[in-house]
């Protein structure tokens, strides 16, 4: 058994030299040491100490890089790195887009990079790289509201913006939150989708995530309420039921109401896991055209959908504005226009931006997605 | 810091001139220091190339600070050493980890002081660890499936007791204890609490398997269970001992990860089995049981980190780095068996000349 150990101890030892003499070789200049060593931590670190010699490669080139950006700061390009909740979700590449389109003219450059899956502590590897490179800003779409505010709180001591895109979050952890629309007007948006699918009259049912799912039931009893006031008179609830955001779920639930109620005129679904799936079932349906479908799903779901018939219209909002709004909130942050409080500030080409008391800022409208323009989004 | 590094002095040749299964005990006491170099080439390497690729990458404060993120693998690595050592594995760790943090965090709302919610954190960690010793040691089932069992078991506990809960408030003796550094003067206190408990822990794991008869029960049971049980020892009873402390340290990485995220949700250390076992096997523990080193598991632990930093810096995605890790727990594998493969037929080779 130890034979090949020392084989490969052997191995080992050349390649630590060979790839040591490497990146000494491109050193010429050994003085720069003592100088590194103000600029990082005397501290005796295992890894540092088990490569000294690498150690005074870079720390020399550290030192270089520091001098640099202390002479020219106002000049320099604005780092930005964005971290979207995980890298897979489409839904986050027009937050991208839409910083990186305005990035050009505030002197920006934008970065992303995030976890794969999105668990919540997954996040902070990437907060605390982007403190190391000592970026100008953090956006971040977080995974939850708690985790990431200690590492982000650190970026901030740090001197570093920090805004959250998309969802909010405990406020110690951000300067400034930008949500996507209002959502306290989402009620009467999914109102609205309900009566322009059937014509104002008719039953309808709703098919929701999960039973505690908080915004959900949140806009859920919103519509409810406007029945209620009778904001559409013609149009009656008779069922709600939880796909539990899982396709199958989700389609035997919308059998079990296309069974139960033959005179049923709409589904709304207002949520992005569950609409795909009723529209699944309807399409290959009887009762396509019959029953409509509606509710809030990403465009690149819905396509076939509204591209077969099965689906006239369903609603959502554009991400691509909270990237716009972003780059410009993130520029005004660092250069003093714009202070975390209660205020309003200026996003070129889209007009005036409220921070209200919560040092929140509403993206945008919502959006009504359609044959006529569901072509122009891809998320 | 190991005894692993007094013992390296010891003449290898005796290790290649006794047979090798009679050897193997003492070989895998031996081997604490040769198991160590790929993981020391893999430091080397993921620092060389952070370095080349950033130039803020070897920033000695920021990487120490960084070390809090990696203690909590450490720990589950430690014990996950004697449990694979024994031939067996503990998958259930990560699940383990976020249903003590769940207790923690309930006992804590519930009132109790957050020593004693600490405590009752470890003491689950404890009883989900014998849970698997039970189920492996003493009905014998297969670890590799009882412990895939309890993964998705506890994770569904953990579920079940927070729900889409997230329990955070903890006082701020405790809240970010990876904060919190010591030794040095005022100014500069470089070492961070969760590494100085990793590295006291380490010492105290190496001395365990290096020092007692309980390590070298293990070590015996690992190479060759039936003749172990034959010579007199009850292997069921060192393989449950290994589970439990399996789950304790499961425990005791709830309490540091709680501290540092300062709060606590159902989804906690997902996935944190994947690095834990890496680590260990990276670290030169045979995958088939008999032997391994606690010296392997910490250099390891750190070159995982090399890696994973180094990563990072550059903004690599985290699909990616996720790919490197598994990568890097094959290769591991793959490795040293294509090495003894290869040496086998070079020796036979040379017996028919």
């Amino acid at each position: 058994m130890s034979g090949h150990w020392k084989r490969l101890g052997r191995f080992t030892i050349v390649a630590t030299l060979a790839l040591a003499a490497a990146s000494c070789s491109s050193d010429d200049d050994k003085g720069a040491t003592t100088t590194a060593s103000s600029t990082t931590t005397a501290a005796p670190s295992e890894s540092t100490s088990a490569a000294s010699t690498v150690d005074t490669t870079v720390a020399s080139s550290t030192a270089a890089s520091t001098d640099t950006t202390a002479d020219a700061p106002s000049g320099e390009t604005l780092q930005v790195v964005y971290i979207p909740k995980d890298t897979s979700n489409a839904y986050f590449n027009p937050i991208l887009e839409g910083m990186q389109q305005e990035a050009a003219g505030l002197n920006m450059e934008v970065t992303e990079v995030g976890p794969a899956s999105a668990e919540a502590s997954s996040q902070i590897e990437f907060i605390d790289a982007a403190i190391q490179q000592g970026v100008d800003a953090i956006a971040i779409s977080p995974n939850d509201p708690e985790t990431v505010v200690p590492s982000l709180k650190r970026a901030m001591e740090a001197g570093i913006t920090v805004i959250a895109v998309n969802s909010d979050m405990n406020p110690e952890g951000r300067q400034i939150a930008i949500l996507p629309v209002d959502f306290s007007k989402m009620s009467d948006f999914l109102l609205k989708l309900t009566t322009d699918v059937t014509g104002g009259a008719g039953d309808f049912a709703i098919l929701s995530a999960t039973v505690n799912a908080p915004d959900q039931s949140a806009w859920i009893d919103g519509v409810n309420e406007a029945l209620d006031a009778g904001k559409a008179p013609d149009l009656k609830l008779v069922d709600t039921v939880f796909g539990d955001d899982d396709a199958d779920k989700s389609a035997s639930e919308t059998e079990a109401l296309l069974t139960s109620y033959p005179d049923l005129k709409a589904i709304l679904a207002p949520t992005a896991a569950g609409l795909p799936a009723v529209a699944q079932v309807l399409s290959n349906s009887s009762q396509k055209g019959k029953v409509q479908v509606t509710g809030l799903a990403l465009p690149n779901s819905m396509k076939s959908f509204v591209e077969d018939g099965t689906v006239k219209e369903f609603g959502l909002w554009d991400p691509k504005t909270e990237g716009v709004v972003a780059a410009h909130l993130i520029a005004g942050l660092i250069d003093g226009s714009i202070t975390a409080k209660a205020g309003s500030f200026d996003v070129p080409g889209l007009g005036s931006r409220e921070i209200n008391a919560d040092t929140q800022v509403i993206a945008d409208e919502f959006l009504v997605f359609d044959a006529d323009n569901i072509a122009d989004f891809d998320f | 810091m190991d005894a692993g590094i007094v013992s390296s002095t010891a003449p290898s040749s005796a290790a290649v001139t006794t047979p090798r299964h009679a050897a193997r005990p003492v070989a895998g006491r031996l081997d604490g220091v040769r198991g160590v170099l790929p993981a020391a080439c893999v430091i080397i390497v993921a620092l060389v190339l952070g370095a080349r690729s950033s130039t803020h990458f070897l920033d000695a404060g920021a990487l120490l600070l960084h070390t809090g993120r990696y203690v909590e693998i450490g720990l589950l690595a430690l014990a996950l050493t004697i449990v694979i050592i024994n031939g067996d594995i503990d998958l259930s760790v990560a699940s383990n980890v976020a249903v003590s943090a769940a207790v923690l965090a309930i006992a804590y709302r519930g009132g109790a002081p957050i020593a004693v919610a600490c405590m009752l954190a470890v003491l689950t960690g404890l009883v989900l660890g014998l849970v698997n010793g039970v189920l492996v040691a003493v009905i014998g089932l297969p670890s590799l499936v009882a412990t895939l069992g309890t993964l998705a078991a506890y994770r569904g506990i953990s579920e079940i007791l927070l729900g889409s809960d997230y329990i955070g408030d903890f006082p701020d003796s405790f809240a970010e204890a990876d904060r919190v550094t010591l030794f040095g003067t005022s100014a500069q206190r470089p070492l961070p609490l969760p590494l100085v408990v990793l590295l006291l822990t380490a010492a105290a794991f190496g001395f365990l398997l290096q020092r007692t008869n309980f390590g070298l029960r293990c070590l015996l049971t690992g190479s060759n269970s039936a003749a172990t049980r034959f010579s007199g020892i009850s292997t069921w009873r060192v393989r449950l001992q290994a589970f439990a402390l399996s789950g304790m340290m499961a425990g005791a990485a709830a309490v540091l990860i709680a501290s540092r995220l300062s709060s606590v949700s159902a989804g906690i250390a997902t996935g944190m089995e994947l690095p834990a076992i890496t680590v260990v096997v990276l670290g030169g523990t045979s995958i088939f049981g008999g032997r391994g080193s606690i010296l392997g598991t910490v250099v390891a632990l750190f070159a995982v980190m090399a890696v994973r930093e180094a990563l990072a810096i550059n903004n690599v995605q985290g699909e990616t780095q996720d790919a490197v890790i598994g990568l890097i727990l094959i290769a591991s594998i793959l490795v040293p068996r294509t090495v003894t493969r290869l040496r086998s037929r070079l020796v036979r080779r040379r017996v028919h000349t």
